[in-house]
């Protein structure tokens, strides 16, 4: 049996009902002046992928009017069609991008090596790329580390790396290493309230002690090497000292933190649940931005390709094909991609739930909406064209995103990374170049 | 050496991640070997006119077919940029792929020209050789440490380790343990240390329980209770049913059961034990169940296991293990008051003698740390000697003075606090997180030739075993005698004969016949109402056998092509209509032509991990079969096929292949699958379930769907389908020619023309695994005496793991 360290009452969370939380920037901010205060609080970013693209019939299609992902219109006259509708009510929060992907991996050859570069730009060859690039996400949270309880938070329904064509994980780190993903809604929930958990702070301890040993145990081990075994070493060490950075980390976070109760959340909770899944993760990501726990989180909803795990959720949802059929044989079936936009229009309406619980929660002198930016996209805009990413960026009005617009790129001269360079700006960080982009400024997206 | 998958793609004759062995030939320069130079004027005088003349067209600053430019290309072979390129060129060039058929061919006396040139290039390539030594450092994969794990502590480990990252699999070979994919990052580090922590949390855990046992007293068992009620109508069953005293024991008649009151259910391994017989083979059923309450006599039950009784006049012992996590819900949720039930579930009586139950079963967990009835005397010697042999398995070599005082200290430590065996599993913790533990190939501080002989007793267990060595191998390390002959060659025969080298025809049929995607593929219920999913391991274990029967027991490696034999049991041959198995062991079982079966190729493994799920799928067949039977992968699909056309006429009523052959007619397409297709298509006599059949179902949905449906609302769940049958096509040409038609004429042609191809793949793959490295261009020598002996010996696997293991590039890991 495995062991159970604690335990918590599983009554059912009351969604949107809040949460009884003190931020804790606020108290610490007493007696500033307003705009001081204001300009204190603090930026979050979370980038949400899907896989597959999206529905996108041509126009000759009769499912084109209803189903095609893309908005009808331009600029600020711009108006959902079915399968975007629930994001409606959020439609001055947030911008629609067209004509923006990573042009290095148009001819990548396996269209589903594309999500491993989504948030690097990184050109992903499959049998010849070992290693990514570091992602938008990482860059993020390295330039904040320190500044919250958790760096930042990889989410994904699969969990842990996955491979270079199969990838679990959207987050990859300075040497390009995938960041194993977390899944288990649990284990993310206790990783976000370690000081109420005893047995966790007891491991905290015991690999504190372990880290020690192992940087003992290393001194003797470099010795008669050659050169590719000092390298293998010397990585081990790294990982190693990073290691102890963070554990350090989160030791000095689980005293830090406040004495208010964790939330009571309903967390047993399967991904084949996939509406509930969905929006607990999403609750997760909301309640770590609210509590400033993180400030940075990516989050997977479905790998790629006919043999991930997550593959049947659109069946889960009652549609007869999984998702790999569904962006496959849309142009087979007279109303294809009809299903697939039934799909497209159950990604929307979750989307719209982080949106609205982000937006009814005050912060400031408007929501936690205007200073959390919420990125989501898929790597291709659909079956295998990598081209023309299907994007919704929301939020983040206060920090500089000009949102309720519907703005369509020119492929041949944008590319998505130069949008990446842009939110890291959003997020404070420095950064006028990220991955392959072109430093383009695109005020008219962000200023 | 060759790229082996398909659902990506590759440049068009390129054999991906050969910088390794570029990098090897630039670093190189020992004494004398700076006078290994390119011959450049050959290249301009003869080399460099013959590529204008046949190949810039397609592969110069017009086109680069295949990602490959050939007017640039760096023509000193030896320490220039284009290595790569030129083992490209070479093997394109030398076996006639290139130019193209329907492009101008070089004359005889060109082609001899290119030919030497290349040639003499590659032999310098190969004496200009390396200096630089090879990496022998990796980490171990997930799967060695789940068994290391058990060596080690005795102990199994469930699915502790599933929070590692999954290791990457090399391109080159498809195999999980090249030591260059084996990557380590500070999350994964933080994985690592809760996994050891989990698992020794768990060992205390358990260490503490009191074992029980529970026994029924058959000789004195009242087989005639009489019946009690609760109340007037509620009825309390019968502990037994259809059970009658004979001597000392009892019959129990088909259907009958026996309870026995178990005092609580077990928290960690329970073992239930019985003497029985049966006069033909039997079947017992365990289950544990309760009774709700007095008042509600319903009874709830969960299925523990069952025990298959031999057939025969003597009376047996047989034990069932199982464990708390086989339970439901209901059973581990508070105390209640527990039975065993044993159903007869054979089709004869069955004779019992004794029934036991013991809980928590940790005496051997224990005893394994520190044995019960050791004096308290005794204690510190036996765990010093503990800490000393853990060390020394764990480290795999002798440990140092400073070694064993250090875990002595932690053991000191914590015996403060801590029961001898939880101490002592306290100092187990740090020696498992040790990166002595956790990497390959690291040198103590020990002598050369002490060295070399625990680095190959190391190299020899993580490569038969998937785990640490045995103390018997550790001792002929230390004696110094396992790298000499005739040490070794005992050690290997041992080694296979031990059922942890299991392990290793596991793990590597895994890798290396892709039989992941069986999981993947899920059959449909529309096409396949009767297939069941329990199905799909059965075939799993059925290639697991046939690898087994070659690698450990000797049967020669073409039966993976065609055999006059299967493994199957009972059910598994029911599936595949194959009669006269009985039983639920596996077995080795005879078939001749008309079962349609034998070898790997017909195995639903295969069958069904290389379709759809709805049909028969003639491309991933062919691809499956070119590279992991022929070791011949076809190059890799071009980058944004065309999706299929469905305004094909007829094409919702088309099978799978017809619409997929439609899309080869296109001229982009064709060149590719003329390698592809004519493999696949002797395959089209079984579905995607794996059964023969001879006509092909096509299911497409009914016309038009019903008017007036909700836009928003999901489909129907079962929108009406149209069945239609369609004749088979398992005719086709070969690239060579050859006319096939059918999986036997295919398995013939396979052993008639290609023997030597699939072994070359089997050795190439062994021998990469072996040293858990790609192979490149200085393996090659080795590759081919390999192969010769190979085929000189019959196939025999274990003798090619001998050859392998006694070769210098095995032994002294070079």
């Amino acid at each position: 049996m495995a062991s159970k360290s604690w335990h918590f009452e599983r009554r059912t969370f009351l969604r949107g009902a809040g949460i009884t939380l003190g931020l804790p920037f606020l108290n610490a901010m007493a007696g500033a002046s307003e705009s001081k205060a204001l300009a204190a609080l603090p930026k979050r970013a979370a980038f949400i992928f899907f896989p597959n693209g999206v529905s996108l019939p041509t126009e000759k299609d009769p499912q084109h009017e209803d189903w095609y992902w893309f908005p009808k219109g331009e600029g600020r006259n711009f108006e959902f069609r079915k399968s975007q509708e629930a994001l409606n009510p959020y439609r001055e929060d947030l911008s629609v991008v067209s004509g923006l992907s990573h042009p290095l991996n148009r001819n990548s050859g396996d269209a589903h090596v594309n999500p491993t570069g989504y948030l690097t730009s990184k050109e992903m060859v499959k049998g010849k790329t070992a290693l990514n690039s570091i992602s938008i996400d990482q860059a993020i949270a390295n330039h904040h580390a320190g500044k919250t309880q958790l760096a930042s938070m990889p989410l994904s329904t699969v969990g842990g790396v996955g491979s270079l064509t199969r990838n679990y994980t959207l987050s990859y780190d300075k040497d390009g290493k995938g960041i194993p993903a977390w899944s288990n809604l649990k284990e993310i929930y206790e990783r976000m309230y370690v000081a109420s958990n005893p047995a966790a702070l007891a491991r905290l301890k015991g690999k504190t002690h372990l880290l020690n040993e192992i940087h003992e145990d290393a001194k003797d081990l470099t010795r008669n090497l050659g050169k590719e075994d000092q390298g293998t070493l010397e990585e081990y060490l790294q990982a190693v000292s990073e290691l102890e950075k963070k554990i350090a980390n989160d030791r000095l976070w689980a005293k830090k933190e406040s004495a208010t109760a964790p939330p009571e959340i309903e967390l047993d909770i399967e991904f084949t649940d996939v509406e509930n899944y969905m929006r607990t993760m999403y609750d997760l990501m909301y309640i770590a931005f609210k509590s400033d726990i993180s400030r940075v989180a990516t989050y997977q909803i479905a790998s790629e390709g006919g043999t991930a795990p997550t593959n049947n959720l659109s069946k889960r949802i009652g549609l007869t094909q999984d998702l790999h059929q569904l962006s496959h044989s849309a142009a087979k079936g007279k109303e294809g991609f009809k299903d697939w936009g039934i799909w497209d229009q159950f990604v929307a309406k979750q989307l719209a739930y982080f949106i609205n619980r982000l937006k009814e929660t005050p912060e400031g002198d408007g929501s936690l909406l205007d200073r959390t930016l919420v990125f989501q996209g898929a790597a291709t805009s659909r079956v295998h064209d990598n081209t023309n990413f299907p994007i919704i960026m929301a939020g983040g009005k206060q920090m500089g995103h000009k949102a309720g617009q519907f703005i369509t790129y020119d492929e041949k001269k944008n590319a998505l990374s130069n949008l990446f360079a842009r939110i890291g700006n959003a997020m404070d960080v420095p950064m006028e170049n990220f991955g392959d982009s072109s430093g383009i400024p695109m005020t008219e997206l962000f200023g | 050496m060759k790229s082996h998958r398909w659902n990506g793609w590759i440049p068009f004759f390129s054999k991906p991640m050969k910088g390794l062995v570029l990098l090897l030939v630039v670093v190189a320069s020992g004494q004398g070997r700076e006078d290994i130079k390119s011959d450049l004027d050959g290249f301009r005088q003869n080399v460099k006119p013959l590529l204008q003349k046949y190949c810039v067209d397609c592969h110069g600053p017009n086109k680069q077919k295949g990602d490959m430019r050939l007017d640039e290309i760096d023509p000193d072979v030896v320490r220039g940029t284009s290595f790569d390129q030129w083992e490209d060129v070479r093997e394109a060039f030398n076996s006639g792929e290139m130019p193209p058929e329907e492009k101008p061919q070089p004359t005889g006396a060109e082609r001899d020209l290119m030919t030497r040139w290349m040639d003499m290039e590659f032999k310098k390539v190969k004496l200009h050789g390396s200096t630089k030594k090879r990496g022998t450092v990796r980490r171990l994969t997930r799967y060695e440490l789940k068994y290391g794990f058990e060596d080690l502590l005795g102990f199994s480990i469930h699915n502790e380790v599933d929070r590692l990252p999954e290791e990457g699999t090399s391109v080159e070979t498809g195999l999980k343990n090249n030591s260059r994919m084996l990557l380590i990052s500070s999350p994964h580090l933080e994985s690592y240390l809760d996994v050891v922590m989990t698992i020794i949390e768990r060992m205390k855990e358990i260490a503490v329980f009191e074992p029980f046992v529970n026994r029924a007293d058959i000789a004195n068992l009242d087989v005639a209770p009489p019946v009690k009620y609760t109340s007037e109508k509620k009825k309390i069953p019968p502990v037994l049913a259809k059970v009658s005293r004979a001597g000392t024991g009892i019959v129990i008649e088909k259907g009958g059961y026996l309870d026995l009151n178990v005092t609580s259910i077990s928290k960690c391994k329970s073992q239930t034990s019985i003497a029985a017989k049966a006069e033909s083979v039997g079947r017992i059923e365990v289950a544990m169940g309760f009774q709700r309450s007095d008042v509600d006599t319903r009874l709830t039950f969960c299925r523990m296991g069952t025990i298959d009784i031999a057939e025969g006049d003597e009376l047996r012992d047989y034990i069932l293990e199982s464990y708390p996590e086989g339970l439901t819900e209901e059973f581990t949720k508070g105390d209640r008051p527990f039975f065993l039930r044993i159903t007869n579930r054979g089709a004869e009586n069955l004779y019992l003698e004794s029934l036991e139950y013991r809980g928590n079963v940790n005496t051997e967990l224990v005893n394994t740390l520190i044995p019960h009835d050791i004096r308290e005397s005794e204690v510190d010697r036996q765990v010093r000697s503990k800490i000393a042999s853990f060390v020394t398995k764990a480290f795999r070599r002798t440990p140092t003075e400073a070694e064993l005082k250090k875990y002595q200290q932690v053991y000191e430590l914590h015996a403060k606090e801590e029961s001898p065996a939880l101490a002592l599993l306290s100092a187990y913790k740090e020696i498992l997180c040790s990166p002595k533990f956790f990497y390959l190939g690291l040198s103590g501080n020990l002598g050369g030739k002490e060295d070399a002989n625990f680095k190959l007793a190391e190299r020899l267990a993580f490569f038969l075993w998937c785990s640490v060595p045995d103390e018997p191998l550790l001792k002929a390390a230390a004696e110094g005698s396992l790298i000499r002959q005739p040490e070794l060659e005992s050690q290997v025969q041992r080694m296979l004969k031990d059922e942890k080298s299991r392990r290793w025809v596991e793990r590597f049929a895994d890798q290396w016949l892709q039989t992941s995607q069986l999981g993947n593929v899920a059959v449909d219920r529309n096409y396949y109402p009767k297939f069941k999913d329990t199905i799909k391991d059965l075939m799993h274990r059925e290639t697991y056998e046939a690898v087994n029967d070659v690698f450990r027991n000797g049967s020669p490696a073409i039966d993976l092509l065609k055999a006059d034999h299967v493994f199957v049991n009972q059910t598994l041959a029911s599936f595949y209509k194959l009669k006269g198995v009985r039983g639920e062991e596996f077995q080795k079982v005879a078939v001749d032509e008309k079962s349609h079966r034998g070898g790997l190729l017909t195995q639903g493994t295969f069958l069904i991990g290389n379709s759809d799920g709805m049909n028969s799928h003639a491309i991933l067949r062919g691809v499956w079969l070119a590279d992991v039977i022929l070791h011949d992968p076809p190059p890799d699909p071009p980058a944004n096929v065309p999706p299929l056309d469905e305004n094909i006429p007829g094409f919702n009523k088309m099978t799978l292949n017809q619409k997929l052959f439609a899309h080869r007619n296109n001229e982009a397409c064709r060149s590719c699958h003329r390698k592809i297709d004519p493999w696949g298509i002797p395959f089209e006599n079984f579905d995607a379930s794996g059964l023969w059949r001879t006509k092909v179902l096509v299911v497409s949905k009914a016309s038009e769907p019903p008017k007036g449906e909700e836009a928003s609302a999901p489909k129907a769940k079962n929108p009406a389908f149209e069945k239609n049958y369609l004749e088979i096509e398992r005719k086709s040409t070969l690239e060579d020619g050859v006319e096939v038609d059918g999986i036997e004429k295919l398995k013939e042609y396979l052993i008639n023309h290609r023997k030597r191809d699939f072994a070359k793949g089997l050795v190439e793959r062994i021998l990469a695994y072996g040293l858990s490295r790609d192979l490149d261009f200085h393996d090659e020598e080795l590759v081919d005496e390999l192969v010769d002996h190979f085929e000189g010996s019959h196939y025999s696997v274990p003798e090619l793991i001998e050859e392998i293991v006694s070769s210098e590039t095995f032994s002294k890991r070079k």
